[in-house]
C-alpha cells in the first residue's frame, strides 16, 4: 500500500465533487481521487472497463445515493457480484436520512451511509474515520507514507 | 293489445303455490296438525277419555250405556282418520269429508250415550269440531257449526219421532220439551262459540296484521340505515384514499425536496466553506464578511431544508396510539438535552406527571422541542425550566415554564407557524442571537393537534414562557372502561 492510494468519488455534482476531492487530497498525501459522474462510468472504472482501461483500484469509494442513470442499491448490487469488488469499501452518501434509502442501501451491500456533510470539518473526519476503519484497519494515515 | 290482468293472474304459478299452500295449512289446522303423528296423540286423547268416561259411568254408576257400541264407533272414527289423514291433510274438500265424517261418527256416538250427551255435546262441538274450522273463514265457520247443530238437530228429530230407539235412563228419557231445549242450547252455544273464535280469530289477525307493517317498518328502516352506512363507508374510503394518495403525493414531494433542492446548497456550502478555510486569510476583511456570510446563509437555508423534513417525517409516520407515560418521556427529553442543559447550568423543576393515549414516538418529539426551546432561551447560570401537569377540564394539561427572555405579545401566534421566528434581533440570550429555523414549534402544533389537543403560550419579554400543550382525557376514559 505504499505510494499513492487511490479513491474513487461518483457523483454528479460536480463541486462537491471537486470540494470534496480537495478535502480529501488533504487528509493524506497518498490519497489520489478520481471522479466519475454516473453509475455506468463508475462500474466501468471498477471493472477496468474502456474508457478506464487503465483504472487503478480504489481503496475505497464515495457513492453519491442518486445519480443520473441508476441509484445507489442497483450501483452496489452490480458490484457485489463481482468477487473481486465483493469486499471493496463503500460509503454511501445522501442528501437526506430517508430510512427507505439507508435500508436498500445496506441490504445492497453498503459498507455505511451517512448525510453528505456540507462542511469541510464533519466531511474530512467522516472520510478519515471511514478509510481508518475500514481501509486501513486501524492504522493511521502517517503509517502509510 | 293483450289484455294480461284477470288470465295473467291466475296462470302465474306462484300464486297457485300460495294458493295450494294455504289451502294445505288450512286442512292441517281442521285435521289438527301436519303430520298424523301430531295429530293422532290428540285423538288419542279426546276419544280415550269419551270411551273411558262411558265405561265408567255404566260400571260404576250402573248407567245403561252401550258402552261396546261408543267404542266400536270410537274406532271406525280413527280409522276414517288413518285412511282419510294422506289426502285430507292436502286438501280443504278432503278434510271436510273427514270432518262430515268425524261429526257422523260423533253424533252416533250422542246417539248411544242418551240423554247422557247433554253434558257433552256442546263441549265436543264447541272444542273438537268448532275451533279448528276458525281457519275457514266467518261463514264457513258459521256454516261448520250451524251443520253441526243440524246434525245434531236430526239425531233428536229421528228419536223423538220414533226412527230411532231412545238410549239413556230409563228416568231420565229425553222428551220432546227437553229435547228441543238442549237443541236450542247446542245451537247457541256453538254459534256463540264460532262468534268468540271468530272475533279472536279477528282480534288476532288485526295484531298479526300490526306487527307484520311494525316488522315491514323495521327491516325498511334497516335496510335504509344500511344503504346509508354502506353510503358513507364508500365516502370514507374514498376520502382515506384520498388522503393517502395526497399523503404519497407529498412524501414524492419531500422526497425531491431532500434531494434536489438540497444538493446545490450542499455544494454551496462546501466549496464557501472550503474557500474560507483556504483563502479566508488572503481576503480583505469585507471578502471574508461577505463569505461567512454566504455559508450562514446557505447553512440556513440547509437548516431549513433539514427541520422541514424532519417535521414531514415526524408529522406523517405512522404510529399505533398507546399508553404513553409523560414522565418517561420527559426523562427521556433530559437526557437528550443533557449536554445543554449542564453546558448552561439550567436548574429543571420536573413534578409527577400522567400517562396519556397517544403516539409515543410524536408526543416525544413534542415534549423534547418544548425542552430545548426552554433551555435554549434561559440564560447561563440562572435557568430555571419547569415541567408540571395538571387536570382541566376533562384534558390533560402539560406545561413547560422557563425564566428565559420571554416572547414579546405580538409574537405568541408566528412562534408556531412554519418558520415563524422572532427576528433574532428581538430573541438575545446573553448577548448572542439564538439561532434557529423556527420549526420546532409548527413540529409541536401538528402532533398535538393530531392528538386532538392544543398548544398555547403565556410569556413576557424578560420574565419568561410558558407553554400549555392540553391533550384531551376522553381518549384515556374510554380505554380505561376498556381495561376495566
Amino acid at each position: 500500500m505504499r505510494g499513492t492510494m487511490s479513491v474513487l468519488i461518483v457523483d454528479d455534482n460536480a463541486a462537491f465533487a471537486r470540494s470534496a476531492r480537495a478535502i480529501i487530497e488533504e487528509i493524506h498525501p497518498a490519497f489520489r481521487v478520481h471522479t466519475v459522474e454516473t453509475a455506468r462510468d463508475a462500474l466501468a472504472f471498477l471493472n477496468c472497463h474502456p474508457p478506464f482501461t487503465a483504472a487503478p483500484r480504489p481503496a475505497f469509494v464515495l457513492l453519491d445515493y442518486h445519480l443520473p442513470d441508476e441509484d445507489a442499491p442497483a450501483v452496489l448490487e452490480r458490484l457485489r457480484a463481482n468477487p473481486d469488488l465483493a469486499n471493496l469499501p463503500v460509503l454511501v452518501l445522501s442528501q437526506a436520512d430517508w430510512e427507505v434509502d439507508e435500508a436498500a442501501a445496506t441490504l445492497a451491500g453498503a459498507t455505511q451511509f451517512q448525510v453528505k456533510p456540507s462542511r469541510v470539518g464533519p466531511l474530512r473526519e467522516l472520510v478519515g474515520t471511514f478509510w481508518r476503519e475500514h481501509v486501513d484497519g486501524g492504522n493511521g494515515p502517517a503509517d502509510q507514507g | 293489445m293483450t289484455v294480461r290482468d284477470g288470465a295473467g293472474t291466475a296462470c302465474d304459478p306462484q300464486v297457485d303455490v300460495r294458493e295450494r299452500r294455504a289451502s294445505r295449512e288450512t286442512a292441517q289446522t281442521l285435521l289438527h296438525g301436519e303430520t298424523f303423528r301430531e295429530a293422532a296423540p290428540i285423538w288419542v286423547a279426546a276419544y280415550g277419555v269419551e270411551v273411558a268416561g262411558c265405561w265408567f259411568v255404566q260400571w260404576f254408576a250402573d248407567y245403561p250405556l252401550h258402552t261396546e257400541w261408543i267404542l266400536q264407533i270410537t274406532l271406525a272414527e280413527v280409522l276414517g282418520l288413518i285412511l282419510c289423514y294422506p289426502r285430507a291433510v292436502r286438501s280443504v274438500p278432503w278434510a271436510c269429508i273427514y270432518l262430515a265424517w268425524e261429526a257422523t261418527c260423533q253424533n252416533a256416538i250422542f246417539y248411544f250415550m242418551g240423554d247422557l250427551r247433554i253434558a257433552l255435546v256442546a263441549l265436543v262441538y264447541a272444542l273438537i269440531l268448532v275451533v279448528p274450522g276458525m281457519r275457514l273463514g266467518r261463514v264457513g265457520h258459521y256454516l261448520l257449526a250451524n251443520a253441526l247443530v243440524l246434525f245434531y238437530s236430526g239425531l233428536t228429530f229421528a228419536e223423538n219421532s220414533g226412527i230411532l230407539l231412545k238410549h239413556g235412563s230409563p228416568k231420565l228419557i229425553l222428551d220432546p220439551d227437553l229435547a228441543l231445549k238442549t237443541t236450542t242450547i247446542v245451537f247457541l252455544c256453538v254459534n256463540v262459540a264460532a262468534f268468540v273464535i271468530s272475533e279472536v280469530k279477528r282480534l288476532f289477525a288485526m295484531r298479526s296484521a300490526e306487527l307484520v307493517a311494525a316488522k315491514q317498518s323495521l327491516e325498511t328502516r334497516g335496510a335504509e340505515l344500511e344503504q346509508r352506512v354502506g353510503e358513507r363507508t364508500a365516502q370514507l374510503e374514498a376520502s382515506f384514499h384520498a388522503l393517502q394518495d395526497k399523503q404519497d403525493e407529498l412524501k414524492a414531494f419531500a422526497y425531491i425536496v431532500s434531494h434536489d433542492l438540497k444538493n446545490p446548497v450542499n455544494a454551496v456550502l462546501l466549496t464557501a466553506d472550503l474557500l474560507l478555510q483556504r483563502e479566508g486569510a488572503a481576503l480583505s476583511p469585507r471578502g471574508r464578511d461577505d463569505l461567512e456570510s454566504i455559508v450562514r446563509l446557505a447553512g440556513g437555508t440547509e437548516d431549513m431544508i433539514r427541520d422541514l423534513l424532519t417535521l414531514f417525517k415526524v408529522v406523517s409516520a405512522r404510529e399505533n396510539p398507546s399508553w404513553v407515560d409523560l414522565d418517561g418521556l420527559v426523562a427521556t427529553a433530559l437526557d437528550t438535552l443533557r449536554p445543554e442543559i449542564e453546558a448552561k447550568g439550567v436548574r429543571v423543576e420536573t413534578t409527577s406527571l400522567p400517562r396519556v393515549w397517544g403516539q409515543s414516538e410524536k408526543l416525544g418529539h413534542v415534549v423534547v422541542n418544548l425542552l430545548s426551546n426552554a433551555v435554549k432561551y434561559v440564560s447561563a447560570g440562572c435557568g430555571i425550566v419547569q415541567v408540571s401537569s395538571a387536570a382541566e377540564n376533562g384534558q390533560v394539561l402539560l406545561s413547560v415554564s422557563d425564566n428565559g427572555i420571554g416572547i414579546p405579545k405580538i409574537y405568541h401566534d408566528r412562534v408556531f407557524k412554519l418558520f415563524g421566528r422572532v427576528p433574532p434581533n428581538e430573541q438575545q440570550v446573553d448577548g448572542e442571537a439564538v439561532v434557529g429555523t423556527g420549526v420546532g414549534l409548527a413540529i409541536v402544533k401538528r402532533i398535538v393537534e393530531t392528538h386532538g389537543g392544543n398548544v398555547s403560550v403565556e410569556s413576557e419579554s424578560g420574565v419568561g414562557s410558558r407553554f400549555c400543550v392540553r391533550l384531551p382525557a376522553s381518549a384515556s376514559d374510554r380505554d380505561d372502561r376498556n381495561e376495566g
